[in-house]
Order: structure tokens, then sequence, then C-alpha cells
């Protein structure tokens, strides 16, 4: 994939890299040269301002298949990636918003968002209220949740069915001696699995209050 | 007509100044400091642009045409993008700071016309200039 990511802070310079060991045509670009320096041995970093047109020409953002935007402004990022989705039509766009009270105005607008506030608060909030559930992986803006769940001694022996049928969550991997699986229809949960889970965000609550009523 | 002018510079006073008398002139800053002295003349707020809530207090939905004329052009093209995708303003213009940004400030991105203050300015002065080059 080509991808371009305005802003080389934390955030930029992480998904810069990880993209880039992926193999992805990635580009990174700052207004500030000092943010760059870690970065100064690859190619495709670049030092200008944002919204000047013939860098996103030499970019060739129209040949884009996303964009993201984590620069330190709310509303640099939000604009960038209004830009890129209406004036070059770029598929994937992703707007980084520290503000949590503007990321409903941004979607409203047609940008695609990550409250990074937000996602943090949800987090700590999730690790305080209970330690049992870890979340492994989140789709999307943190709508689904990839959970690992150490067997409880009541699940022992029962079959995956027997939860599934009444919760909402789907069993999609169990962890077992050293050894990880994709659970069959009627797989035997045994003392000491790992339970790899997905589930809503809205239905968190409710596994939690499930798990501890177990 | 119902003008909504964001942003008390010396752009904004002035463009209340000159319609004040024939248009009902609202004034949106983010600092009471800029807009109080003006209370008696326009109706003034104090908030952000980008805040919905803020611009709820104008009574945005009643503008016939809002100036948008910040200092930061990030600022003034998502305050027009918000003006005329969400309360479907039928005239917005937007200050351009920085000519290199101008290519932005079209109608897709809410932008009914751009004030290119640098453009203009370069543009009197080659004329003038040429004025006086003239025997």
């Amino acid at each position: 994939m080509k991808i371009v990511i305005f802003g080389c802070g934390r955030s930029g310079k992480g998904l810069f890299l990880t993209l880039f060991k992926q193999n992805h045509d990635v580009s990174i670009i700052d207004d500030d040269e000092s943010n760059l320096l870690p970065l100064q041995s690859y190619q495709q970093v670049f030092f200008n301002s944002y919204l000047v047109e013939s860098l996103w020409d030499t970019l060739r953002i129209h040949e884009c298949d996303a964009i993201i935007a984590c620069t330190k402004s709310d509303e640099m990022n939000a604009i960038i990636a209004r830009a890129a989705k209406t004036m070059y039509h770029v598929p994937k766009t992703i707007a980084f918003i520290q503000h949590p009270d503007k990321v409903h105005l941004y979607e409203h607008l047609g940008v695609q968002t990550i409250s990074t506030t937000d996602w943090g608060i949800k987090r700590a909030i999730h690790m305080l209220s209970y330690n049992h559930l870890q979340t492994l992986y989140t789709l999307g803006d943190n709508e689904l949740q990839i959970l690992r769940i150490p067997v409880l001694n009541d699940w022992v022996h029962q079959t995956i069915d027997a939860f599934e049928h009444n919760e909402p969550f789907t069993i999609i991997a169990i962890e077992r001696k050293n050894h990880t699986f994709i659970p069959l229809q009627g797989t035997i949960l045994e003392e000491q699995d790992i339970l790899y889970i997905i589930i809503e965000d809205c239905n968190r609550q409710r596994i939690e209050t499930f798990i501890k009523e177990s | 007509m119902n003008i909504l002018i964001i942003g008390a510079g010396h752009l904004g006073l002035e463009i209340a100044h000159q319609l004040h008398e024939r248009h009902e002139i609202h004034i949106l800053d983010l600092l009471p400091s800029k807009v109080a002295p003006y209370s008696t003349l326009f109706h003034t707020y104090i908030g952000n642009g980008t805040n919905p809530s803020d611009l709820n207090q104008t009574k945005i939905q009643t503008m016939e045409l809002v100036f948008v004329l910040t200092s930061h052009d990030e600022t003034n093209l998502m305050i027009s993008s918000i003006c005329k995708l969400d309360y479907n303003i039928p005239m917005v213009v937007a200050r351009i700071n920085d000519p290199q940004h101008a290519w932005l400030f079209t109608p897709v991105m809410g932008v009914d016309y751009g004030i290119n203050q640098a453009l203009i300015l370069t543009h009197e002065l080659l004329k003038e200039l040429a004025y006086l080059a003239t025997p």
C-alpha cells in the first residue's frame, strides 16, 4: 500500500517504522525539521509545511491508498484528511484527534478519526474496572475487541457451544500447553486454557459481569 | 441581512464597521477583550468558531453570510466546512493567510470565496507601481 503520514511525533514515527517494516510504500512529512531527525536515514522523509499543493503533488497523494494525519493540531489533522478524501479521492483517510468532544463533529464532516484521548480513557477504565480481561487488539474505533481470558474453574469440562449460544462473544482461539488452535463445535475446555474471544465494545460490560458471576 | 464575522482582528472589525449601517452584524471571537469594546455597535459573542455550541449562541442558522477571518488557515477551513455542511450557510467567505494554502479554499471545502490578502495586496502594489512608472 502507498501511505503518507502527516506529522512525525511519537505516533507518526511509530506508524512510519511499523509500516516500513511491513514493506509498505510509506512516506512521512513534518513542518518541524527536528522531529524528523530520528528518521534521517530513511529516504521517504519530507520537511515541509503540510498544506502546500506542490508537496501533495510531489508525494503523489492522488495515488495513495491511505493517508494518516497525526500532527499536533486537531484542526490540521481534520483538514488534511478531508482534503485528501474530497479533493484527491484517497480511499482511506484517518485523522488523529486529541479532543474527544470534536470526534462526532469531524466524523459528521466525513473525516474518519482516532481519538487518542478517548481511546486511552476507555483502556484505563477497562483496566481499572476488571483486570481479568486483557485487550489484545481493537478493530475500528475500538468497536470490536479481541480479548485474552484465562479459563475460569466453572468453565472447565464444558464445551464452547454452551457460551456461544447464550453470550455475545465468539471464542476464536484457545491456547493450551504451548499450542494455539481454532476451536471446533464441541471443543471441551480444559484447566489452564487461555481463551481468545472477540466482542463488540457495547457488550464488554456484559462480558465482565458474566465472568464475575461465573 | 444577518452577517456573522468570526475573528475580531483588524480585518473583521473593518468589515463590521463598513457594513453595520445596512446589516445586522454579529462578531464571534475567542478573546473577550477583542469584542467587548464593540458590544454597543454589534452583537458580540465569545467562543471558538470550531465549537458548534459556541456557534449556536450566535443563532448561526439565521446567517446569510459568514466571514471566517481567524489567523490560522486550518481553523478557517474547518469553520467553513462546519458552516457549509452543518448549517447550510448560503455564502461563506474565508481569509487565506498563507497564499500557498489558497488551493484548499474551494467550495468542496466549504468556502464560496477566499480572501487572499497577500495576492490582493500584491496586485494593488503592482498596479500602483505601473501607474508611477507611467510618464
